[in-house]
């Protein structure tokens, strides 16, 4: 039977990023269909390990199959252990699973040093790579969005040095290590194309990225929506996220203060509620800003509750500033089948594509006026409901991984 | 009266020079030497109290003739030398011609030899030889030094320093009186060489001293900068010996040179460069730090056969880039050339990041990669054949494709210089050597590791940069044949800005900004005036 490693750069016990997520549940689906298959994740740096690991202890295991390894701290712009004795650590520690394929959803915490040398010793292994953002191509926390907060087009070593502040060829420099890293894996994959774009007219050759979306296991359909429901859900409207500037949480709450200005000319009553943060929270990165009473931070959710919640909203809505790949919250949009109003740049111009409102990327104005043109609208909201298709399922990832990987 | 020409000691000088010592009464004797058909007066004419005479006349003198214009008179040992004043001739035999010097020395009274001091500093007469210099400093050192501040005059030296090659700057200020004809003149010398000081006097503002100038002249604009450069690298204590015009009851006030890097000695020169409003005094006083071209340098030895594809690469790195970094230069330098590398790095230490970098190329390379030495200047020449790669990593990096490979016949040196005209479409031709030389492009070099570092070594003291000694170097072999400068195309360089070298000396100007003054200084010994 053949062997499959599945490597993250975190691990979802510990931290609940898309990225380690799509890795887990694809470990977790292969470990039902009974395959002989090991996850590993990673702490992200010494902080992170201090918490879990005791002196001299190097990996957490969560059970005979399920593994954490105590991350050193990586540099993403060097992309290399600290210490050489690290990579010595981590690679040893891959090559004991004898893999036949080692799949790596991220390279940060793994390092282009360990990459090298596992290709080197594991020539007929099969090695693949998730690309789920744009870190390769971008030091700016691989989002492509320019340290003054301007969107980033193209990467070149001048334009990069300027927005870093470092000499261009230290970007020379991680540049050609990426591609040689990224030369060394017998696939490339992308959950869209968006990021397949980006990274071929970065340099890597058409074709040679194939694009799978994330899997996603959600199996009970949406509920039947009557009028009423479709009323009350118009009016009602959501975000799922993090406070993070780039997620554009100061943009929606700017559009909500503009819709409050004219609060009333609106139809109906309005509401939008914020999961994944807190007002104190978003007090503490935006003071300067109040948000409307109508307006509610819900704080923290289950990961496992989203899409029960998403049903409950006529709208989600992504706000994003940078350009995201292909966020999960989308796909759990499309599991609730609860349209939503996206920015429209990136993954999420492409994902929501069809059954989604787009607004233009970073732009108060244009999201409220996208807000009010669906607000009390049930209609429109029944109309984008019905274009929603399901997300990609795990079992439809695998599948399509298999051919994607020819195995 | 006695007007009789009194001739203490008449010693020749390299250069057709002769210089006489002793004393007249005469205030204003028109001396001449006859040497052949040669009848030459003084071409500089020192005089001076002798206390032995008990008089406060000036009637000491030391004269100095040039007889260069006729360049056999003083070789004819059949040719009488005589030195006369008016009708009356004294014969000077060969043999005092070539011994006088150095009983002057010996037994001179110290005004004389305080003159004859000052004939040397000012650069009259050419520093004596290497036996003769021991004497001086011994007498130097034995003989009464002047203090700081007196009746007639107060001086004080701020900053001496001294790097290891013989670099030498010094900063300070003087104050004469009112009456004070002249200029200070120094000397430095170490154990066993004197060195000739270009001081600039009036060199910089010094309105701190304004509280003197009840006592001396004070103009505002007293303080003086120095430099020097001893021929050999320095050994034992160093001193330097400032001459106050006029004052010869001691030498001169003698300072304690402070040993520094060379670096060190580049920063405090470049100062004194940029206090000095006068450009052509500043390169004056840089160019006292440099040794002419053509020393340390003799006609290359032919270049040994290539090393064979299983030798050792000498890789002498300066290292311009992170220091992860190092490990993918090291891992491009090994598959590029096929052979194991010794590693040379130019720096000061072995970060902990340095060496794991060099221990992760060391673990994936297909050759080994071992670190042989870590210092700021290249090693001796190794025991075994070597073929040696110098470069900085961003030039190795660039040019990986470039290099030579195992199997690669290797004839001499053979230099990549990253040419930004490369690339253009009339950019290829044109005089390669010229522009290294000139526009000091970054570059690769290699050749057989003993070869050249053996006549890379000599070089080395008189640049801040080794890629500044090895520039000189490949210039002066291609000159001979012995190395081929090629261009390489610099499209997508970039250059790094870490490493030893790299980092400012002072402003933005680093080391190898410092060193190619030094070069555009070197290239026109006589433009800019006299400091």
């Amino acid at each position: 039977m053949t062997r499959t490693v599945i490597v993250s750069h975190s691990h979802p016990n510990l931290r609940y990023g898309g990225g380690e997520v799509a890795a887990y549940r694809q470990f977790q689906h292969m470990l039902e269909l009974g395959e002989d298959v090991y996850f590993t994740g990673s702490t992200i740096g010494p902080e992170d390990s201090a918490r879990f690991f005791g002196p001299a202890q190097r990996v957490l295991a969560f059970s005979d199959r399920d593994f954490c390894l105590r991350g050193m701290g990586m540099d993403a712009f060097v992309m290399e252990h600290p210490r050489i004795e690290s990579e010595d650590w981590v690679l040893d520690f891959l090559l004991a699973f004898e893999g036949d394929v080692y799949h790596f959803h991220h390279f940060w915490n793994i390092g282009a040093g360990t990459l090298r040398r596992l290709r080197a010793a594991r020539p007929d292994a099969q090695l693949i790579c998730t690309l789920h953002e744009l870190t390769a191509i971008c030091a700016n926390h691989g989002q492509m969005v320019k340290t003054s907060g301007e969107l980033c087009y193209a990467a070149n070593e001048v334009a990069c040095a300027a927005c870093l502040g470092r000499a261009p060829v230290d970007f020379a420099l991680r540049r050609a290590r990426m591609v040689t890293m990224l030369d060394l894996f017998d696939v490339l994959l992308s959950p869209s194309h968006f990021l397949t774009r980006r990274f071929e007219d970065w340099g890597v050759a058409p074709g040679r990225i194939a694009m799978i979306e994330n899997g996603l296991d959600h199996t009970e359909l949406p509920p039947a929506q009557t009028e009423a429901t479709l009323a009350t859900r118009s009016r009602r409207f959501a975000f799922f996220g993090q406070a993070t500037p780039t997620k554009g949480l100061d943009v929606l709450i700017r559009a909500c203060a503009q819709i409050e200005a004219d609060a009333d000319e609106l139809s109906a009553p309005i509401a939008l509620d914020i999961h994944g943060v807190t007002a104190q929270g978003f007090a503490t990165l935006w003071p300067d800003l109040t948000p409307p009473a109508w307006v509610r931070f819900r704080g923290r959710y289950r990961p496992q509750d989203c899409v029960t919640i998403m049903q409950d909203y006529g709208w989600i809505v992504i706000p994003s500033v940078w350009w995201e790949n292909s966020p999960v919250v989308i796909q759990e949009a499309r599991a609730a089948g609860t349209p939503m109003i996206a920015s429209d740049i990136g993954g999420m111009a492409e994902k929501t594509e069809g059954w989604g409102v787009q607004f233009r990327a970073g732009d108060p104005d244009a999201l409220a006026s996208a807000i009010l043109s669906v607000h009390d609208q049930p209609l429109i909201l029944a109309d984008h409901i019905d274009r929603i298709e399901p997300p990609l399922d795990l079992a439809g990832f695998t599948q399509e991984w298999r051919v994607a990987c020819a195995r | 009266m006695d007007l009789k020409l009194h001739i203490d000691f008449c010693f020749s000088a390299p250069g057709g020079l002769v210089i006489a010592a002793g004393w007249s009464p005469h205030p204003r004797p028109e001396l001449v030497i006859h040497a052949g058909a040669a009848s030459v007066p003084p071409a500089r004419m020192m005089r001076f109290p002798r206390r032995d005479l008990r008089s406060l006349e000036p009637l000491g003198y030391l004269a100095l003739f040039d007889l260069s214009d006729h360049p056999d008179a003083l070789d004819d040992p059949s040719e009488d030398v005589f030195l006369a004043l008016g009708t009356e001739y004294s014969r000077i035999d060969g043999g005092r011609l070539a011994s006088d010097g150095r009983s002057l020395v010996e037994i001179g009274v110290d005004e004389s030899f305080y003159a004859l001091l000052r004939l040397f500093a000012s650069g009259a007469a050419p520093l004596p030889d290497a036996n003769l210099s021991r004497r001086i400093i011994g007498r130097i050192q034995a003989a009464s030094a002047l203090p700081h501040e007196a009746e007639t005059h107060a001086m004080g030296v701020d900053r001496a320093l001294l790097a290891p090659g013989g670099q030498g700057v010094a900063s300070g200020w003087f104050l004469p009186t009112a009456a004070t004809q002249g200029d200070l003149t120094a000397l430095a010398f170490d154990d066993s060489q004197l060195a000739r000081v270009t001081l600039a006097q009036a060199a910089t503002l010094r309105t701190d001293l304004e509280a003197y100038s009840a006592r001396y002249a004070y103009s505002g604009r007293d303080g003086w900068l120095a430099a020097f450069r001893m021929q050999t690298p320095v050994s034992g204590s160093a001193r330097m010996l400032v001459m106050i015009p006029g004052q010869m009851t001691g030498s001169g006030v003698l300072h304690s040179l402070t040993r520094s890097p060379a670096r060190g000695v580049a920063r405090a020169l470049t100062e004194a460069r940029l206090a000095m409003a006068d450009l052509g005094r500043a390169d004056a006083l840089h160019r006292a730090t440099l040794r002419p071209l053509a020393d340390g340098f003799d006609t290359a030895p032919p270049a040994p056969e290539t090393p064979d594809a299983g030798a050792p690469l000498l890789l002498v790195l300066d290292h311009d880039l992170g220091a992860p970094d190092l490990r993918d230069v090291l891992g491009r330098v090994s598959r590029a050339t096929g052979r194991a590398i010794d590693l040379h790095l130019l720096a000061e230490a072995l970060t902990p990041d340095l060496r794991d970098a060099t221990d992760g190329a060391a673990r994936e390379a297909a050759l080994p990669i071992r670190l042989s030495g870590c210092a700021p200047q290249p090693p001796e020449a190794p025991a075994g054949p070597a073929l040696m790669l110098f470069g900085r990593s961003s030039v190795l990096f660039h040019l990986a494709g470039r290099l030579p490979g195992a199997d690669d016949a290797v004839t001499g040196a053979t230099v990549l210089a990253l040419d930004p005209l490369a690339g253009l479409p009339g950019g290829a031709g044109g005089d390669m050597a010229a522009r290294f030389a000139h526009d000091r492009p970054p570059f690769a070099a290699w050749g057989d590791a003993g070869w050249l570092l053996a006549q890379l070594g000599p070089l080395l003291t008189d640049t801040l940069v080794p890629e500044s000694a090895l520039r000189l170097l490949a210039s002066r072999l291609a000159a001979q044949g012995q190395a081929l400068i090629a261009p390489a195309d610099a499209t997508g360089f970039h250059a790094g800005r870490l490493g030893p070298f790299a980092a400012p000396l002072i402003d933005a100007l680093t080391p190898h900004d410092f060193d190619a003054i030094s070069a555009r200084l070197n290239d026109r010994p006589t433009e800019g005036t006299a400091a």
